[in-house]
């Protein structure tokens, strides 16, 4: 579950996210059943803009505070029967002032031929850390580019007709040491005519569609997402929808 | 000489206006990206999937988004045939220009561009006041529809009908109330001021083939 208010300015936005819960639990051995569960909320307060630097280049930066609450617990369930939950599931915090930067470079002006480029960092400098060298089995469930220091890349182009602008990208993720994460990456396709909007994306652990629909006074999109957070140990995809919607003062 | 000097000083003052309305014309022109009709098209997506998504979705939530893209689609709907048919007041200030007959009269002179000066504002006045009527009658009508589907909460549907009322009032206002330029073009019509020179029609007096 995920929420976000954005107050967006000409020069620069502050967005709040009041909650964003993440909750994945794996049950394994049938006769001696063993829980593991990931469970996490954020609160984060983030400023962020953007510069065009000259014709080609463009920078952006954000730097957020944030909350996040998590707990990974693992336990047998007849372990429920001695010990009241909150003495299985314990939650720690971590408090982080981090930041964001992202830098653009707009190939389909300078070259018609060349790519549009970008690459983001993410959640620099964040107090929240992956334990996937743990050998635990819970950590399985902990999911990656997320809360974590990470980094990521697209390419797009976009060929524009009088039928309207289509713009096939590519996305790929990136662990802290720069290390790609395999299997995480998505292939994308946008659509723009006018005032409408779709994007469709697909990848091994993720498939997505969007509606965007602007208006003078009123944005409004409705995204279908069914991804694998967890990746290979995710049996079925988990299905989320996202509205978002903005309003012109 | 100096009656040569004058014609050349009003020839040039009448150039460099027709210049400036030219140039602004084109400069307000709306800058289509795919097609001129993007705006209209896009509405009338927006209008379709909202009404689908509207009517085969059960969570509140949504049924809620999708209201908004329904009322999103008409207003661009609405927009995109407003723009279209009064795309720019600097277009018929051109035209003015150059249809401009010369009249040694100067009581003709004085007519011809007062009719037409008024023309256009009250064109403009009237176009915006139906685009809006329009606009408010097919919202407060899809609210109305969206109140008769029985999966809509009581909430929502107390949420539509004020919605419904409030575009009513504001279609009834929009084809009671007329502008000041639109009631001085009735007025003297009926007076038949206007009978010695036609008055244009809005689509012929455009200039998108001038340029």
């Amino acid at each position: 579950m995920d929420s976000r208010l954005e107050f967006n300015t000409n020069y620069f936005s502050v967005a709040y996210t009041p909650y964003y819960v993440v909750a994945d639990t794996n049950v394994t051995n049938p006769a001696f059943p063993e829980v593991s569960m990931y469970l996490a909320t954020k609160n984060e307060l983030r400023v962020s803009s953007g510069w065009k630097l000259g014709r080609f280049w463009s920078f952006g930066g954000g730097v957020a505070y944030d909350k996040i609450r998590y707990a990974q617990p693992n336990f047998s369930i007849f372990d429920l029967a001695t010990a009241k939950p909150n003495q299985l599931i314990k939650f720690q915090n971590k408090y982080s002032l981090k930041a964001d930067l992202g830098l653009s470079f707009w190939g389909q002006d300078y070259r018609g031929a060349i790519p549009n480029i970008t690459f983001q960092a993410k959640n620099l400098m964040s107090a929240y850390k992956l334990n996937s060298h743990s050998e635990a089995s819970v950590n399985l469930l902990e999911p990656f580019a997320l809360f974590e220091t990470h980094y990521m890349t697209t390419l797009s182009y976009n060929i524009t007709s009088k039928f309207g602008t289509f713009k096939p990208g590519i996305h790929g993720y990136y662990d802290e040491n720069l290390s790609f994460y395999n299997n995480y990456y998505v292939l994308g396709l946008g659509y723009d005519l006018g005032k409408f909007g779709t994007t469709v994306e697909g990848g091994p652990y993720k498939r997505s569609m969007g509606l965007f629909f602007n208006s003078s006074r009123v944005d409004m999109g409705v995204i279908y997402v069914q991804d694998k957070e967890l990746g290979a140990i995710q049996d079925s995809y988990s299905q989320s929808v996202y509205i978002t919607s903005v309003f012109r003062l | 000489m100096k009656l040569l000097l004058i014609s050349f000083f009003f020839i040039f003052s009448v150039e460099a206006d027709e210049k400036f309305f030219k140039e602004k014309a084109i400069k307000d022109q709306k800058k289509y990206v795919h097609t001129e009709y993007e705006d209209i098209i896009s509405g009338g997506i927006a209008f379709v999937v909202g009404n689908v998504g509207f009517f085969t979705t059960e969570s509140t939530p949504l049924r809620a988004a999708y209201s908004v893209i329904q009322t999103v689609g008409i207003i661009n709907i609405s927009d995109g045939i407003y723009e279209s048919y009064n795309p720019s007041k600097e277009k018929y200030y051109y035209s003015l220009f150059k249809k401009y007959p010369g009249y040694k009269d100067k009581e003709k002179n004085q007519r011809y561009f007062s009719k037409n000066i008024i023309w256009i504002n009250a064109q403009e006045e009237k176009d915006r006041r139906l685009s809006r009527f329009y606009g408010s009658t097919f919202l407060a009508t899809q609210y109305v529809i969206n109140t008769l589907d029985d999966r809509t909460s009581s909430d929502l549907k107390s949420i539509y009908l004020f919605l419904a009322g409030v575009n009513m009032i504001v279609a009834g206002n929009s084809w009671f109330t007329r502008g000041d330029y639109e009631k001085h073009m009735e007025d003297t019509e009926k007076l038949g001021l206007f009978q010695i020179f036609p008055i244009p029609d809005g689509l012929s007096v455009g200039m998108s083939s001038s340029f």
